[in-house]
């Protein structure tokens, strides 16, 4: 094996010899630097791959002096590694930057170099003055690198940088200094063990100087500011380089001088200035327009993430690995974005609009790096933040868990103001076409592609293997996003394939699931909702080209979900799920914005269910079975959080204000989706985690309420609002998504009553909603394809023109509203006896009074659509595609098969409820006659008799009843002008106008005024934040002083 | 433990500290370069300082009055003074021309795009 050293000496060679070199032609030095960078490459990873396999780390003794004495360097798995990236980011920032002018001289080229032997020997030594040569190697370095640009303010940048750095490296020199003259060496294993003999007064101070030396060159808050100019100013593929080495570096330095702070106060200011920048710096990324100048601050968040881990690092060794992962995270993902946003050019947020319309490879490297940076799943942040979070649960330092989850927060609220941005279909003025050769984008679409690659790895760890039906699906769906050839129907084909294939799959891999009844339940839900919209889809187009990838990654993930026993395996599916079905959701014409709406709303219940997953994980439990474990005050805020994060997810009442833009603007194929399945997730988390968890109640101070009753009124308050909101909407898909989550409500609250009872009537409903809401948005789908409108001012008069769809709209209102014959009166008829039986009376006169509102807009819905006068523009009008139809089709066979025989589905429910309590909530007195404590009911006889009566009124309208006169739309004479606006005059404006102004008081804006003051707020405080950075070169330096006159005075205190 | 060399100690502090002075105060650029460079003086002192043994010479062995023992070239411990600051002085100080040298080249430039030395022409860039 090759001697590490060569790695150092090798470098610095070739880079005084580079200049010589470069005589023979700018080709021939190229050429040498990149071998020399692929040489450190394959001896890191050779090393890597021994080191890993057993072999003993390498100690290097330079000059014939055995430490302490002499200078030793080290060589072990950690440093291969760091090296290995050093030289591969180094390899992609020379290709990048051979294409940018200022930096293709030779000279660049020898700092380039020098940068990365800089790197190694600071990776590599145990020698603290020699820690301070290739510090300052490396920052000689690279602001040389930087003086290279030649734009004014890349030279401010700069020289406030080398200002701050000049400050630092003086304190860490100090610092050095007196802790040789405090122990007698400069070894740093040596010092560990002598330093711990040392009682003088001054050593804290001491090591004071070190760590904030260290803590400046690391851009630590408040000593970022120069750090941040740097990345606004000068040329992104300069600030690639420095975080593949420099930067990286530098953490791993900090990660061993962290020997001599064990056992010293300093840990927790390390911990608190280390996570004090990840929150903060989050904070006031949002309030950035600047994309370069948001991607430092991100940096400074993320270096402060790591910076806070190092202090527990010592006690638990779940936290080297979330380190490590966290780390090479932030290197392909924050390398990989500074090159895309060097490519691309565009400087403000808004530049980004649509992307690189025209290139697919570097969209997707764009919105996986994005990702990666936002620590989502499958990329190793998300795996990284998870050990985090794990280490501290399970650590008396738990309490830092919230902070980091505001953090990740405020980090996805302005990475996906960005990603707003790019998702935005293309215009004329997007921007970010490929100028260039391949070799300026090879460092990005590597990046990328080793971050997909680790992600894809990782989650099939822990999702069962590559073979596992959720990792294919993903993979189906990442090669359909790239493959741009394929045609949108025959790409619905290959995935109504593909979820045909799985649903076989899961059949028989589910056999063996100990919780085969709750999540086969959901399974068929899932699957049978996802084939469903794959067939509609082979009639239609939906969304944009990747739309059938990104929904099989959706399916997959759920998939996923579902299947795994793992409270990881379900939360990186929960997290994959949220982002998919964000993309889905964003590619409506006008879904840019409410898809952020759903995204950020989304994300914070994904951060509330973590924290749950985390008091449970604190208590030592990782798998859904063994929830039942917990107790006592652990259980309590276990299932408060994941409640909470559930309830969120289904948008209850006060936290509903996503949902309307979300279900309205997504593309028309996806919205049956978004509510039929996805909205019935956060369900099955409520199903799955209540089932197991059982809650105390509250203190006693707060009355001892169960906190199963505040869902309940969660739930029925939910149930009610949406249901009146959804009245008075003018547009068919915001009426239908008010009345989506009214309905999830509805389930919401049946689920908490804990009864057998309940549960039948709430997973009932589940199975019901899912057919007859994706039944009614099909069938809108259909209408909205061909007549191009949503409002229903707009339509009308179509059942001559679409009398299938009618049809449809005609099941499903009767399902939804709960009258017999159909499937939806069973479920009113459970949910009812089930609250009646729970005893809550006055929830359920609620649920009555909301049904009854229901039917108004039921009778809008249908009305407005279908009856009335045909617009003369429809009336060359046809009929939905036939598969939308065929899948029309099959939900109503599914509708009326449970609405004739209601045990098809009954009787399977009761097996998992008698499962969960013990006991049936229902009996089967006779094949068609079902028995609860309250009473009875049989389908087949109010099937009778309710066909009866249609039959005799039917009768009694054609031969009976007066006759009726057909009438022209001419017919009607209107005044002479027409009003403007003309739809203000037609009979489905403002159609419950009484009603409206009826309810007026209790339909204030109250919810979104608030939640708008929260963003105005959080704004605010970001704004007045980011005045921190004044832009003065002196001011950045009196930062350091003061930071560390108030650390010392702390640590005098302390 | 630092007998005799209090005045180097404190002198090197005492430049530690006009140095930043003259970093914080001044706003021509070059006078805070040679803010910076009388910092790294300081600091180079106040190393030595710290290793300095009072009545003890340079760890330089340029006499036979050093070595303890005239036959087997070993050297007389107890009349140097300690070698290791030293040697780090030596390196610091090549450090601190370099990066005086990289601080100034950047003031030549800066002062090419707005023909002023000024420290607060240079703050555009911030929040």
């Amino acid at each position: 094996m090759v001697n590490p050293i060569l790695l150092i000496a090798a470098g610095l060679g070739v880079a005084f010899l580079l200049p010589v070199i470069d005589r023979a032609g700018r080709v021939v030095s190229r050429a040498v630097h990149l071998l020399t960078l692929l040489f450190g490459l394959i001896v890191s990873l050779r090393w890597l791959a021994a080191l890993t396999g057993g072999a003993q780390a390498a100690q290097i003794i330079t000059g014939g002096w055995i430490p302490p004495i002499g200078i030793n360097l080290r060589f072990g798995p950690l440093e291969a590694a760091l090296v290995a990236l050093a030289n591969l980011t180094a390899i992609a920032a020379a290709l990048y930057l051979a294409h940018h002018e200022e930096q293709s001289t030779v000279k660049s080229l020898v700092i380039q170099l020098l940068l990365v032997v800089g790197a190694t020997g600071l990776i590599m030594t145990r020698d603290l003055f020699n820690t301070f040569v290739f510090l300052e190697i490396s920052g000689i370095g690279s602001y040389a690198l930087l003086a290279f640009g030649r734009e004014r303010d890349g030279l401010e940048a700069g020289f406030k940088y080398m200002a701050l750095g000049s400050a630092a490296s003086t304190f860490f020199l100090l610092g050095v200094a007196f802790l040789y003259k405090l122990t007698g060496t400069l070894n740093l294993d040596d010092m560990v063990g002598k330093l711990s003999g040392v009682t003088v007064a001054g050593v804290g101070t001491v090591l004071l100087l070190v760590m904030v030396g260290l803590m400046a060159e690391l851009k630590l808050f408040p000593l970022n500011g120069p750090a941040i100019d740097i990345y606004d100013a000068a040329e992104p593929g300069v600030n690639a380089l420095l975080v593949g080495t420099t930067l990286n570096a530098l953490m791993f330095t900090f990660f061993k001088v962290m020997a001599l702070y064990r056992g010293n106060s300093w840990l927790l200011a390390i911990a608190t200035v280390g996570m004090t920048t990840f929150v903060v710096s989050n904070l006031l990324a949002i309030r950035q327009k600047k994309v370069r100048r948001m991607l430092g601050y991100s940096s400074s968040a993320q270096m402060g993430l790591m910076i806070f881990l190092l202090p527990f690092i010592r006690t638990d060794v779940v936290l080297m690995s979330a380190m490590a992962l966290l780390l090479l995270n932030h290197t392909l993902a924050k390398a990989g974005l500074l090159w895309l946003a060097g490519i691309h050019g565009g400087r403000e947020l808004d530049d980004w609009r649509g992307a690189f319309p025209d290139s697919i490879a570097m969209r997707v490297s764009l919105a996986a790096l994005i990702l990666a940076i936002a620590g989502l799943p499958p990329f190793p942040g998300f795996w990284g933040k998870w050990q985090a979070l794990v280490g501290l649960a399970r650590s008396t330092a738990w309490p830092w868990i919230i902070p980091l989850l505001v953090g990740s927060l405020l980090e996805l609220v302005y990475y996906f103001g960005w990603l707003r941005r790019i998702v935005e279909p293309a215009g004329a003025e997007s921007r970010g076409s490929l100028r260039t050769a391949f070799s300026e984008v090879a460092g990005v679409l590597l990046f990328a592609g080793l971050a997909i690659a680790f992600g894809v790895r990782l989650t099939a760890s822990v999702w069962g293997g590559l073979g596992n039906p959720a990792i294919l699906l993903g993979i189906i769906g990442l090669v359909l996003v790239v493959a741009q050839g394929i045609s949108q129907k025959a790409q619905a084909a290959l995935s109504v394939l593909a979820v045909g294939w799985v649903i076989l799959r899961v059949v028989q891999l589910a056999h063996g699931c100990p919780l085969w009844d709750v999540r086969g339940l959901f399974l068929v839900v899932a699957l049978f909702g996802a084939l469903i919209i794959a067939i509609a889809g082979i009639g239609m187009p939906a969304g944009r080209g990747s739309f059938w990838g990104l929904f099989l990654i959706l399916v997959g993930s759920i998939v996923g979900l579902l299947t795994s026993d793992s409270l990881l395996g379900f939360f990186a599916g929960w997290e994959l799920m949220t982002w998919s079905s964000y993309f889905l959701v964003s590619q409506g014409r006008e879904g840019a914005k409410p898809g952020l709406l759903y995204m950020l709303f989304s994300g914070a219940a994904g951060f509330l269910i973590l924290g749950g997953l985390m008091a449970a994980e604190g208590a030592g439990i990782d798998s859904m079975a063994q929830l039942g474990q917990l107790s006592g005050g652990t259980a309590l805020a276990a299932w408060c959080l994941l409640a909470a994060g559930f309830a969120v997810k289904v948008a209850s009442w006060g936290v509903h204000i996503w949902a309307p833009g979300a279900y309205s603007e997504s593309p028309d194929l996806f919205t049956p989706f978004l509510s039929g399945v996805i909205s019935k997730v956060p369900v099955f988390g409520l199903a799955a985690v209540a089932a197991r968890i059982s809650a105390p109640a509250f203190a006693a101070f707060l009355g001892g309420i169960e906190p199963a009753h505040v869902l309940a009124w969660v739930g029925g308050l939910t149930a009610f609002g949406m249901t009146l909101l959804a009245v008075f909407q003018e547009d068919a898909k915001r009426l239908l998504a008010y009345s989506s989550v009214g309905q999830v409500g509805y389930i919401v609250l049946a689920l908490a009553a804990m009864t057998p009872l309940g549960w039948t009537a709430g997973l009932w409903h589940v199975v019901n909603h899912l057919l007859f809401k994706s039944l009614l948005f099909l069938a809108v789908a259909g209408v909205v394809y061909r007549t191009g409108t949503r409002r229903f001012a707009d339509m009308g008069g179509l059942i001559t023109r679409m009398p299938i769809s009618f049809v449809s709209v005609l099941i499903g209102i009767i399902a939804l509203s709960g009258v017999p014959p159909l499937s939806g009166f069973a479920g009113k008829w459970l949910l009812y006896e089930a609250l009646v039986d729970r005893g809550w009376l006055l929830l359920t006169g609620f649920m009555m009074f909301a049904s009854a509102v229901a039917f108004l807009y039921c009778f809008r819905l249908i009305h407005s659509i279908f009856l009335g006068q045909l617009k003369r523009e429809h009336r060359e009008i046809r009929e939905a595609p036939a598969p939308l139809l065929v899948s029309q089709g099959l939900l109503m066979v599914a509708i009326l098969a449970l609405s004739v025989r209601p045990r098809l589905l009954l009787e399977p429910l009761q097996r998992l409820v008698t499962g969960i309590f013990g006991q049936p909530g229902l009996q089967f007195a006779s094949a068609t006659k079902i028995t609860s404590s309250l009473g009875y009911f049989n389908a087949a006889a109010i099937m009778t008799l309710v066909a009866a009566l249609f039959i005799v009124l039917l009768f009694f309208l054609l031969f009976a009843g007066p006759k009726s006169r057909k009438v022209g739309q001419l017919d009607i004479v209107y005044a002479a002008e027409v009003p403007p606006p003309p739809e203000e005059i037609h009979y489905a404006w403002a159609f419950y106008m009484p009603y409206e102004r009826a309810f007026k008081p209790i339909l204030g804006s109250t919810v979104t005024a608030f939640w708008s003051g929260v963003k105005d707020v959080t704004e605010a405080l970001a704004d007045a934040g980011r005045r921190v950075y004044t832009g003065d070169a002196q001011t950045y330096v009196l930062y350091t002083l003061l930071f560390i006159l108030v650390l010392a005075g702390l640590g005098l205190a302390g | 433990m630092m007998a005799g060399n209090e005045l180097y100690v404190g002198t090197g502090i005492l430049l530690i500290f006009i140095g930043f002075v003259g970093v914080l105060t001044r706003r021509n650029l070059l006078k805070m370069v040679i803010g910076f460079s009388i910092i790294d003086t300081g600091v180079n002192l106040l190393i030595v300082a710290l290793g300095y043994l009072p009545g003890r010479t340079a760890p330089i062995v340029n006499s036979p009055k050093y070595l303890a023992d005239a036959s087997s070239l070993t050297v007389d411990a107890s009349k140097l003074v300690d070698p290791v600051p030293q040697a780090l002085v030596l390196t610091a100080i090549v450090i601190g021309v370099g990066v005086t040298a990289l601080m100034l080249s950047y003031v030549i430039r800066l002062y090419a795009t707005e023909k002023t030395l000024d420290v607060r022409q240079f703050g555009r860039l911030k929040w």
